[in-house]
């Protein structure tokens, strides 16, 4: 039925952006247009970010589009009626191995050679920078981690650390490249697509502390189990000396498989021992507290889990000679970030937005914080699952199932996809006895989703299911 | 699944307002519900209803599109098959769509679609339809007889007279001087049937209450006149049930002392020609729920409830009252059968989401017809025989 | 609020205590127009201002009229709230209807007010009559639109050339009675003080040819020009158009 897609205008704009959702990996492309899925049904999440390899890559399509148009048309009043229009067939596979070939030129004898010369010249820019080199690295938590130190440590220095999710090798040396030099802390966040991926990050940037937020499944599908992903992970001891790397006490995965470096805990590290006060929407208050000190800190970040990085931010404040009044300042300044944990009203109902979590250790967090929330409506739980879970998809999700059942919603909302089975067996075992609703179209829900809520209601909305997964 | 028929648009002052409830407040819920499958059906101003998917989409009717697609297109055929049968022919060599109708959701405001017209066509057609029916809607309309059945109940109102447009042409001194005997000034002049406070005068003095007089009869041909209440507050309130009543929130309207909630100001946000006015017009204007005391709250909730039963009124209404804060008297005002926009904003803050509130009008509807058709009306006789 | 004048339905408003102010005001507007200057005034006039018969609230006349019955209207509506004006303000086509109607004496004033007034028949007949081929052979070429699309088309380029004709559409008969009346020599007939308050970047009434005209024709009347205002003066210099009214009233 799709393949009628594949004939519209449209179509080659729809290849480039699905090419675009994989990040130009050809295989990956492939691996998903083989089976010529119907264009139009490819939603949208997100717009086509034309870039000059986007254009480039456009014009190629189209131009193949429209010459095999032109050669049907040519072989069928020259040579053959039935040859021509067979030629017609072969549209799609002929858009799909031209766009997938272009690609792959592209990659090889333009944008691959530009990328080793942008980064031999940050590697040697990065050798002269005085400042002291962070590195954040794990399957989940990166990205908060990161922004948690960033905003402590700017309390007294000047920290700059890479942007956004842009954690590849050519991210990191383009942003290295636009460094003014003036800069006290450098944070790297290393992004693990595939083994091999951390010991080229360790090797380009150096760093002088390190950070091992967690090991989980994520990027199974290129690692295969989580013993994989550690050893990826130890490279960092390679440059790192083991006093300076910290490893995420309470992800019994890392710990079990890694042992040297030191672990920070939610509930403390080295001598300090932190205490949750309290929690609610608007933030925690907390007290860490060590032989010398006690500090009472307030963040408006919520979710427990984060108390080991925030502990951690502390102890590297201090580490780095910031003074107590600066640390207290620090913590204070951070705050909940676009779809981690973040809290916004609206029509009334209070909604938690951290749609970009991606584990099963954030999810624990998340239905634990809406299990202790007091309210007069009703809490609602929305996920669609865990992407790139790999063989490990179906127990995971089952557990998934379970951890909901377990905090008692009274609504739980599952997008539909391959994974919602799984976590309804799971739900059913865990005993859940609330409202079902099982969404065929989400973004019917996100996007509307004050038709959904009343006052009174608490929404936790956690994991993403972007496009390319079905 | 089910499939449910939104009717809006019609012959009223109130048209446009009621294209953005059907739209936002009716459509869009049930259409994320997925459990239903939704018709819109449009009946444009001089009387002609149409049927298209089209019509569900806001864009056709503020860009002006509507008057092209009505010129292109013909009015829908309706089958009274002993229910609702929608037909259509598209344009291809007229291949006929059908499509049975399950329920109605009349989403008209005014004249000749809120009043009761509606209602009394679905209710021949033995169709299943949300909302007050037939009587509930010809009493809450019409402000004389809605002030005349909450009278009788001991619910109070505020001294009222009305009158017929051509006795007063006839012979206007005479009815003014009547009206000067019976009520004190300041009083409103108000046309009987409309809504949006389109025609309503205030008046302090003769030559005033004259000239309101005339303004109302050019609206109306039954004009009510009633006094002020002063100390005043006030405040309306969503009700929704058949026998089972559910109360939202009493809320308070904030205008300024001057001009009291005009038609501008109650949907077009003090603009003329606002388009952000529809459902969400009286949302920035008022305190929910209404800060009172909780005694004189109660009060309030009740007589609303009262009235509300008072006039037979099911699924949905909103009532309106005047409080008067100095004697605590809760005084009754009119009743909308239809709240702009469902009034969902204040259900959202009573806890009732807008899908929640569709699908519970869907059900009580459904319910009430159960409970009809119980009601044997046919009976089998010999009459004919002697013919 | 509203009154039936006429039988039509009439929105206007009234507010403030003190001498009496009328506020007339042009085409294609609405009394929405006088809101802030409105209420500049309303601190010590009495201030009255209405949507004219097709504009606003207002209910449309019933066939095409002219500046006349405009100004007849006008002279109702006083009369059905009883009030005598010490001061008429009209602003562009406002204006013209002013001094048609109390040349006629139709209308009675004390004082007479024009800001950016009209009536003065554009003198320009060779691009007047460039623009009426062009919208003939334009309506002829068209045919085939659709009628919005047609109507759009035509819209913009009344526009395009600065004419208000198409401003409000179902007015077209009425605009070419009222708009093209030259009052000229109504203008002669004035006695009443007058004073024309011009702005000095106003393109659609200039104040070198229209409005030094009427202020020659205007015995005794007194002229001020605005530095940096356009044909919406009492937008542009809300300040000091209050003040000038407030002094001369």
């Amino acid at each position: 039925m799709g393949i009628w897609s594949y004939f519209l205008p449209k179509s080659p704009k729809i290849l480039v952006y699905m090419l675009q959702q994989v990040e130009y990996n050809s295989s990956k492309f492939l691996k998903w247009t083989i089976t010529l899925p119907n264009l139009l049904k490819v939603q949208k999440r997100q717009k086509l970010e034309t870039t000059a390899r986007v254009q480039l890559l456009l014009a190629i399509t189209y131009s193949g589009w429209i010459f095999l148009l032109v050669t049907a048309v040519v072989v069928c009043l020259k040579i053959n009626v039935l040859f021509g229009v067979l030629l017609l067939f072969l549209l799609p596979l002929f858009l799909i191995c031209v766009l997938a070939t272009s690609n792959t030129l592209l990659d090889l004898a333009i944008i691959t050679p530009k990328e080793k010369r942008e980064i031999a010249r940050a590697k040697n820019k990065l050798m002269s920078l005085p400042a002291t080199r962070i590195a954040i690295l794990g399957s989940y938590g990166k990205t908060t981690t990161k922004e948690i130190l960033t905003a402590v440590l700017s309390s007294g220095k000047q920290v700059v650390a890479t942007p956004g999710n842009k954690n590849v090798l050519i991210s990191h040396a383009r942003w290295v490249n636009s460094l003014n030099g003036a800069e006290d802390v450098l944070i790297f966040e290393y992004g693990e697509g595939k083994p091999g991926d951390i010991k080229l990050l360790t090797d380009f940037s150096h760093p002088e502390i390190a950070v091992i937020t967690g090991v989980a499944a994520a990027h199974m599908e290129e690692y295969g189990s989580l013993d994989a992903i550690a050893k990826d992970f130890r490279h960092i001891f390679s440059v790192c000396s083991p006093k300076n790397v910290f490893i995420n006490g309470d992800s019994p995965e890392l710990t079990s498989r890694i042992h040297q470096g030191r672990t920070y805990f939610g509930a403390g590290l080295g001598d300090w021992k932190i205490k949750l006060q309290s929690q609610d929407l608007d933030g925690m208050d907390f007290i860490m507290s060590s032989g010398k000190k006690t500090l009472k800190l307030h963040t408006k970040l919520i979710g427990e889990h984060l108390l080991g990085s925030l502990g951690l931010a502390v102890e590297l404040a201090e580490q780095l000679g910031l003074s107590d009044q600066q640390i207290k300042a620090g913590v204070a300044a951070t705050k909940p970030f676009e779809h981690r944990m973040q809290p916004y009203k609206l029509a009334g109902a209070q909604i938690i937005d951290d749609t970009y979590n991606g584990n099963i250790e954030g999810v624990r967090a998340g239905l634990k914080l809406l299990g202790e929330l007091k309210t007069t409506g009703r809490k609602i739980y929305v996920t669609p699952g865990l992407v790139e879970q790999g063989a490990l998809t179906r127990v995971i999700h089952n557990k998934l199932g379970q951890l909901i059942a377990k905090s008692q919603p009274d609504r739980v909302v599952l997008m539909q996809n391959s994974v919602t089975s799984f976590i309804q067996d799971g739900l059913d075992e865990g005993g859940f006895a609330g409202e079902l609703l099982i969404e065929p179209v989400p973004l019917d829900f996100y996007t509307n989703l004050e038709h959904f809520v009343a006052a009174g209601d608490i929404v936790l909305m956690q994991n993403d299911w972007p496009d390319s997964y079905r | 699944m089910k499939t449910i028929a939104v009717i809006f648009g019609g012959r009223s002052t109130e048209h446009d307002v009621s294209i953005v409830t059907a739209l936002a407040s009716i459509i869009k819920p049930l259409e994320l519900t997925k459990q239903y499958k939704v018709e819109a059906v449009y009946v444009a101003k001089d009387g002609a209803w149409y049927w298209d998917e089209k019509l569900k989409d806001i864009d056709l009717y503020s860009s002006g599109g509507i008057q092209d697609f009505l010129h292109k297109s013909s009015p829908v055929s309706v089958q009274f098959d002993g229910g609702m049968t929608l037909v259509k022919s598209s344009g291809i060599a007229g291949r006929k769509t059908a499509r049975k109708i399950d329920v109605v959701f009349p989403a008209m405001h005014g004249t000749y679609g809120e009043d009761g017209s509606l209602m009394g066509l679905l209710r021949m057609a033995n169709v299943p339809f949300v909302g007050c029916d037939l009587d509930a809607s010809v009493l809450a309309m019409d402000k004389v007889l809605a002030k005349q059945i909450v009278a009788s109940k001991d619910i109070p109102v505020a001294k009222y007279e009305y009158l017929q447009r051509e006795i007063f042409a006839r012979n206007s001194s005479e009815v003014l001087r009547k009206l000067e005997k019976a009520l004190t000034y300041p009083m409103f002049v108000k046309p009987a049937h409309l809504g949006s406070s389109i025609g309503i005068t205030r008046v302090t003095g003769n030559q005033e209450l004259r000239n309101a007089i005339e303004v109302a009869s050019h609206y109306d041909e039954k004009v009510l006149i009633e006094e002020e209440i002063s100390n005043l507050i006030e405040v309306t309130l969503p009700i929704m049930g058949n026998e089972t009543l559910k109360p939202a929130l009493l809320e308070r309207p904030l205008t300024k002392p001057e001009d009291f909630f005009d038609f501008d100001t109650k949907y077009l946000q003090g603009g003329k020609g606002g388009k952000k006015g529809g459902s969400k017009g009286a949302q920035g204007y008022s305190e929910l729920p209404a800060k009172l005391s909780d005694e004189l709250y109660k009060k309030a909730e009740n007589t609303g409830l009262s009235v509300y039963r008072a006039l037979g009124c099911q699924g949905i209404a909103r009532v309106d009252m005047l409080i008067d804060f100095k004697t605590e008297i809760v005084y009754f005002n009119e009743v909308n059968p239809l709240p702009g926009g469902l009034y969902a904003h204040n259900w959202r803050a009573a806890g009732v989401s807008n899908i929640e509130l569709v699908q519970t009008l869907v059900r009580l509807a459904e319910e009430r017809w159960q409970v009809v058709k119980q009601q044997n009306t046919i009976f089998s006789t010999n009459y004919l025989q002697q013919f | 609020m509203q009154l039936i004048v006429d039988s039509l339905i009439t929105n206007y408003t009234r507010a403030g205590r003190g001498k009496v102010i009328v506020l007339l005001h042009g085409w294609g507007d609405s009394l929405a127009t006088f809101n802030d200057l409105g209420r500049e005034l309303a601190g010590g006039f009495e201030v009255i201002t209405l949507d004219l018969p097709g504009f606003g609230q207002t209910q449309s006349p019933k066939f095409a009229w002219t500046l006349d019955d405009y100004a007849h209207f006008v002279k109702n509506f006083l009369d059905k709230l009883g009030v005598k004006p010490d001061v008429i303000v009209g602003h562009s086509n406002g204006g013209a209807l002013a001094i048609r109607g109390l040349s006629m004496d139709v209308l009675k004033s004390e004082k007479l007010v024009l800001l950016a007034s009209s009536g003065v028949r554009n003198t320009k007949s060779v691009q007047r009559n460039l623009i009426k081929t062009i919208a003939k052979i334009g309506k002829i070429s068209t045919f085939w639109m659709p009628r919005r699309h047609k109507q759009k088309l035509q819209k913009w380029l009344y526009g395009a050339v600065g004419s208000d004709m198409l401003v409000v559409p179902h007015m077209q008969e009425t605009f070419r009675q009222t708009v093209r009346q030259d009052i000229q020599k109504d203008a002669l007939k004035i006695t009443v003080p007058t004073l024309l308050i011009y702005g000095d970047k106003d393109r659609a009434t200039p104040s070198q040819s229209i409005g030094n005209k009427l202020h020659k024709l205007i015995s005794g009347s007194q002229m001020e020009v605005i530095p940096e205002a356009g044909h919406f003066i009492h937008h542009d210099a809300l300040g000091v158009v209050a003040k000038l009214i407030k002094d001369f009233a």
